[in-house]
């Protein structure tokens, strides 16, 4: 049949062996509170290599978003480690190796789209000094790829949602971070927005070939997006599984979302979240 | 009701510009006729018409006396403003300083503006530095207040963004606490265009012999009643013009509401 063909790459997948992107070793996290310390993530252990697509779901309050926090140096471990590229996720931070999206676009209001991609350009000049400058897409290109050229001199609330969203994507990307990290980018879209923008997130990780990592409340999206799928439980938050479905989707012989195999594996992704 | 009268409330020439017009003129037209017919002498209250004759007659009076206050407001305007600025921004990076000297600042502001501009004429004399200290002293508390709102009103994920840029305290400031707060400076700049031609005339009164202000306190005492209305629009118009000024700069400034 196939033989003497080298093994299909979806199969095997060629970011097993890429160096590590994040690495986290017990690590705890938790929020100073009345009478103590209330604690929202622990002993996790967790390393994504470099170029891997991983979404994160799980209940509310099991710290999915802490963790991307950690891994941006907007909070600290209160024990165990996480190391970004082998560093401290501060020293990444300061390489401008980490962009970050949020569920509201964080676009400012006073700037137009285009004013808000500079954003990045004119602030944190000290700390990236050194620090070669990016290659990758420029604003203009990025935009032609999210589909909003011409839209250069609009604010922010002449766009819908979606479009906000593509923007701060755009702004996140803009100065080629090695990490891009997503904490329910699209949570307020409406399904049909959300699925069209999932499948342009695929293809702008298909070209740029960054890691993401991606928090999401939907099992349909963390299953499409994800090459793993990392289960969290609440209460307190810690991992309770890591599920590989990068064979699931190599599989698929139509549509993803309608493939019978892949439909099998986010009804196994749901019977674990109920168990969280 | 509603669907009937949306059209004319959506701003068209009549709405906006004949209406009010119409109102004005019909007021005045009372006035012009009623008072002579009521039998009231002019010292007491002059037409409209009197008036104008006022203005027409003496213009270099009255902009001799309008130059004044015309500087001292504007001074005071800008003197309280930036005062009130700065302040505010300690207020914002200095919790410490917000609670040691707010409740101080709140305490001088409940005393009313013509018992604090004696104790301001007493030390700095009668000239026209006393009063701009009196017009800043009126502009100051909206703006402190407003400004220490707006400067803090950033959202917790336009903080977290500035952190992963890794910008500056600097950088934060200029790129996202003061154009945050512009909206909320132009609110109190609103207030204070006007009230700041309130203090520089009060001001006046207290002791000058320049001004709007000093031209209404001595028109009163020599019954030159069509010169007191004269002073008294005059100054009206002073006010709205730096209103109309402020506002113009706002719509300029903040396009993105």
């Amino acid at each position: 049949m196939t033989t003497g063909l080298p093994p299909s790459p979806e199969v095997v997948s060629t970011t097993d062996l890429k160096p590590l992107a994040i690495r986290a070793r017990g690590l705890d996290v938790g929020y100073p509170a009345k009478g103590g310390v209330n604690v929202v993530l622990t002993g996790l252990d967790l390393e994504v290599r470099e170029g891997e697509f991983l979404t994160i779901i799980g209940p509310s309050g099991c710290g999915k978003s802490t963790l991307l926090r950690v891994v941006a140096d907007l909070l600290s471990p209160a024990a165990g480690s996480l190391e970004v590229f082998g560093d401290t996720p501060a020293a990444a931070r300061r390489r401008r190796d980490i962009g970050f999206v949020f569920q509201d676009s964080t676009l400012l209001p006073w700037r137009t789209v285009m004013e808000n991609l500079r954003l990045p350009d004119e602030v944190g000049r000290k700390a990236r000094a050194g620090r070669p400058a990016a290659e990758g897409p420029d604003a203009a290109e990025l935009l032609r790829m999210i589909g909003l050229a011409g839209r250069e001199n609009a604010y922010p609330h002449q766009l819908s949602g979606g479009q906000r969203q593509r923007v701060a994507i755009a702004r996140a990307l803009l100065s080629r971070p090695r990490i891009l990290l997503m904490d329910e980018p699209f949570g307020a879209l409406d399904e049909i927005t959300r699925d069209r923008l999932n499948d342009e997130l695929l293809g702008l990780w298909q070209s740029m070939r960054m890691t993401i990592l991606f928090v999401t409340h939907s099992v349909m999206e963390a299953a499409y997006l994800g090459d793993r799928v990392a289960i969290l439980a609440s209460n307190p938050g810690r991992l309770r599984e890591l599920e590989d479905i990068r064979a699931a989707k190599a599989a698929a012989a139509g549509p993803i979302r309608e493939d019978p195999g892949f439909v099998r594996s986010m009804a196994h992704l749901r019977a674990v979240l109920r168990t969280c | 009701m509603l669907n009937s009268s949306s059209p004319d409330a959506e701003g068209s020439a009549l709405a906006r510009i004949v209406l009010p017009a119409f109102g004005a003129l019909s007021l005045l037209a009372v006035w012009q006729f009623l008072l002579p017919w009521l039998g009231v002498p002019k010292f007491i209250v002059p037409t409209p018409a009197q008036v104008v004759l006022r203005i027409a007659a003496d213009p270099y009076l009255l902009w001799q006396n309008l130059l004044p206050t015309l500087i001292e407001s504007v001074c005071g305007l800008f003197i309280g403003n930036i005062a009130a600025i700065l302040l505010a921004i300690a207020f914002v990076y200095s919790k410490t300083v917000e609670r040691a000297y707010f409740p101080v600042v709140l305490f001088l502001n409940t005393i009313p503006v013509l018992a604090i501009a004696p104790i301001i004429i007493l030390i700095f004399g009668i000239g026209i530095f006393p009063k701009i200290i009196i017009a800043s002293i009126i502009c100051f508390f909206p703006t402190l207040v407003n400004m220490t709102r707006g400067l803090d009103a950033v959202s917790a994920n336009e903080r977290e963004l500035m952190h992963v840029l890794s910008a500056s305290p600097l950088e934060i400031f200029w790129k996202l606490r003061a154009p945050r707060s512009l909206p909320f400076l132009f609110a109190s700049l609103r207030i204070s265009s006007t009230a700041c031609v309130v203090g520089a005339i009060v001001g006046e009164w207290i002791g000058a012999n320049k001004g709007l202000g000093a031209l209404i306190i001595q028109s009163t005492f020599n019954y030159r009643s069509d010169l007191l209305y004269a002073a008294i629009i005059l100054s009206s118009s002073l006010a709205v013009v730096i209103f109309i000024i402020v506002t113009t700069i706002e719509r300029r400034v903040i396009r993105y509401q």
